[in-house]
């Protein structure tokens, strides 16, 4: 059974298939049960696995007991094959847990539930997206917040601009904000971006200035030409990549702009990006 | 008088082992944890780009000869993302010359931060082939110095530290990272370190795992078991362990530019910065962990001659006074936990001071014995104890070797092993008591330390 969850991880495509029908022919769902009922940690989570890639409809119960174990490595296994058997239903039970369950390692939840992104993100996204939704988590659950906003990032969901711009006023929390601008968008998402750009938390300006290279347009450049004096070199390395990179800035109006500018640092940090954006083309 | 001593003796023996045993079976129990999740871990393993990524500092110094062997090793690491510093200490040879035809490099213009002072940086280079890979060329400074020059370059919020001559295995970066994806406190990781004396080695490598026919570095295989299987995992798990090896471990850049960076001034610089992390740590009541992971990721090459070996000894010993001597606050300190109230008197008095005691136990037994001070029965009972059972707690470490990861399989090396650990409690280990002591006597001196020279034979390794 071990050899076989193996070849499952290292396969893609028909062959899954294939190896689904040889493992009904063997009897491996009835060993993996037997597996589950009596067997130790591994072979619990192995016959998780296996009841999971053969997408057992009929181990659906057993799985959901897993689900709600303390333990983190066997929920995180069950919610996979959940997922594996039935992903939108599995999805409405699993959501919520992600948002909760503090316990599941980031890593690994993304890792494991990344080939069901599209229907975790959809059912977050839409949670997510209800009015209040991440409102109320702010006020509720503040420490949970950032946690989730990274969960978001992770599984790629889009969350509205709508939902995100209450957590991007200045009384919230540098966690919460650098997880709300590494996930806005639109031009009233712009305009709450820039608010921030004088954040005293130099990882907040951090990721104004990645957030202004990736939505900012022509007004920015002097925005970024101040941070490319920020006494933080990541602040001033992110802003010098915003610029480097705007399509609002030619190689000639770029090579003004270092010229002009005052500061050694900002000078240096300029020509390092340079050097790197050079040796990467 | 002389019952006081006997009874003394025999005592220091019976504390000393009855820690380690309790260590031991610490141990035992973290290798059947994590047992349980070897096999799962063994599958074929995704990355999701959330691991954090990491900055590889290699110090060099006079390494012109392995130090494009090691860099392609380096380079060839599985992981989500990572750069490769590698830190040239003013070599007098061509290393610098070496990594910039084999890397193709070309000056750099780093915005460099000082974080931490150090010598003079002379230049940055970057390779053009492997756009992960910088190179420092620094005015010579010892190896702390470079490890310091090469915080202040990296880019990512952890950094590993990688002896030039060491051989990592393939997934290293994966094991040592899993610690810090499980808990935001995680300041350092540790892995174990082995001897690769006698193993194949191709391409940077290790393609065979066996035992090497010297000896003095048959010894060793035995006393690093001892000491990476029980010792560390076992102080790991109360979250007192005082040591990371220099040769591979995984810090968190922001903490030790909190504390300081690596001292210069020390033989032992990364005993030294551990100690001082839980120092600090303690002292400013922040939570922290570091840990140990069990699972072999790194592989040395050991002294194969007395004289080598006998000056690493020497070295060691010295580094480990100074590291305690600097941090007598943690000892017994209010908020000192397991590190300041266990793992630090514990290394005063069995580790520091220990050679010391031990060395003069057995000449107090011996001078009792002969002097007739002492009964048969008594002098057997030593024997029993401080032999008896320092080649139990060596069994024990080949036993939770061959029970978690098995590296010597067959039974010709099995035996091979218990021959081993029982011929040096004939000897090796009084020679070792001894060494310790003359590095005790010159760490009281107070002489400088400097990069330790280490004579390499590099005969396990089939390309270089």
């Amino acid at each position: 059974m071990k050899l076989w969850v193996h070849f499952q991880e290292s396969l893609r495509g028909n062959a899954t298939v294939r190896l689904s029908e040889i493992a009904y022919r063997l009897g491996c769902d009835t060993m993996a049960r037997e597996l589950l009922e009596h067997g130790n940690r591994s072979e619990r989570l192995f016959a998780i696995m296996t009841l999971g890639y053969m997408r057992d409809r009929s181990a659906w119960g057993l799985l959901a007991t897993q689900l709600a174990l303390p333990s983190s490595t066997t929920s995180l296994y069950a919610a996979r094959a959940l997922l594996q058997i039935d992903p939108r239903g599995a999805a409405k039970i699993i959501v919520p847990l992600l948002l909760r369950r503090d316990d599941w390692e980031m890593v690994r939840a993304a890792t494991l539930l990344r080939e069901s992104r599209d229907v975790l993100g959809t059912e977050m996204a839409s949670r997510l997206n209800q009015p209040d939704e991440l409102d109320t988590l702010a006020r509720k659950t503040r420490e949970r917040l950032p946690r989730v906003l990274r969960m978001a990032e992770a599984l790629r969901l889009q969350v509205s601009e709508a939902a995100l711009l209450p957590l991007l006023t200045p009384d919230q929390p540098p966690d919460i904000l650098i997880g709300a601008l590494r996930l806005i968008s639109g031009s009233r998402g712009l305009a709450a971006v820039r608010a921030q750009a004088a954040h005293p938390d130099w990882r907040v300006r951090v990721q104004v200035a990645r957030s202004l290279g990736r939505l900012g347009d022509a007004a920015d450049v002097p925005r970024l030409t101040a941070l490319l004096q920020d006494p933080q070199w990541w602040v001033r390395y992110r802003a010098a990549q915003a610029l480097a990179g705007s399509p609002f800035l030619s190689r000639a109006e770029l090579d003004t702009l270092l010229a002009g500018l005052p500061d050694r640092y900002a000078r240096e940090i300029f020509q390092q990006v340079f050097a790197e954006s050079r040796s990467h083309h | 008088m002389s019952n006081f001593l006997t009874w003394f003796t025999l005592l220091y023996f019976i504390v000393l082992n009855g820690v380690y045993l309790a260590l031991n079976m610490l141990s035992a129990l973290s290798l059947y944890r994590n047992n349980q999740h070897r096999e799962i871990n063994e599958l074929p393993q995704s990355f999701s780009m959330l691991e954090p990524p990491i900055s590889i500092l290699v110090p060099a110094f006079n390494e012109a000869t392995t130090i494009a062997a090691t860099v392609r090793s380096v380079l060839q690491l599985t992981y989500a993302e990572f750069e490769i510093i590698v830190i040239n200490d003013g070599s007098n040879d061509d290393t610098l010359e070496v990594l910039k035809q084999e890397f193709s490099l070309l000056p750099f213009p780093e915005a460099y931060r000082i974080q931490l002072q150090t010598e003079k940086v002379r230049g940055i280079y970057r390779s053009t082939s492997h756009l992960n890979l910088r190179v420092i060329d620094k005015v010579n400074g010892g190896k702390a110095d470079s490890l310091n020059a090469g915080i202040n370059a990296a880019r990512y919020p952890l950094f590993c530290g990688v002896d030039a001559d060491s051989i990592l295995q393939r997934n290293s970066l994966q094991q040592v990272v899993k610690p810090f994806l499980r808990s935001p406190h995680m300041v350092a990781t540790g892995g174990t370190v082995r001897a690769a004396n006698g193993c194949d080695v191709r391409d940077g490598y290790l393609t065979r795992v066996d035992l090497p026919r010297n000896p003095w570095a048959l010894f060793q295989v035995i006393e690093y078991l001892r000491a990476f299987l029980f010792g560390r995992l076992g102080w790991s798990s109360l979250n007192a362990m005082l040591i990371i090896s220099g040769a591979f471990g995984l810090f968190k850049k922001a903490t030790v530019i909190e504390v300081g960076g690596y001292r210069t001034n020390t033989i032992g610089e990364d005993m030294e910065l551990v100690v001082r992390i839980h120092h600090e740590m303690r002292a400013k009541q922040k939570p922290y962990r570091i840990e140990f992971v069990p699972d072999p990721v790194c592989w040395t090459e050991v002294p194969e001659d007395w004289r080598t070996l006998r000056n690493q000894r020497i070295r060691w010993q010295r580094g480990l006074a100074e590291s305690l001597n600097s941090h007598w606050g943690l000892m017994f300190s209010r908020h000192g936990g397991w590190p300041g109230w266990v793992a630090f008197p514990f290394m005063v008095i069995f580790e520091w001071l220990g050679p010391v005691l031990e060395f003069s136990g057995y000449l107090w037994m011996l001078y009792a014995y002969f002097s007739g001070a002492i009964s048969w029965q008594a002098f057997g009972l030593f024997v029993f104890v401080a032999l008896g059972l320092g080649f139990l707690l060596s069994v024990s470490g080949l036993l939770l070797e061959q029970l978690s990861f098995r590296m010597y399989p067959n039974l010709r090396q099995l035996a091979l092993m218990v021959l081993m650990v029982i011929i040096e409690n004939l000897g090796y280990r009084q020679l070792n008591t001894w060494w310790r002591i003359v590095g005790l006597f010159r760490w009281a001196r107070q002489k400088e330390g400097k990069w330790g020279a280490m004579k390499r034979k590099g005969t396990w390794q089939s390309d270089k």
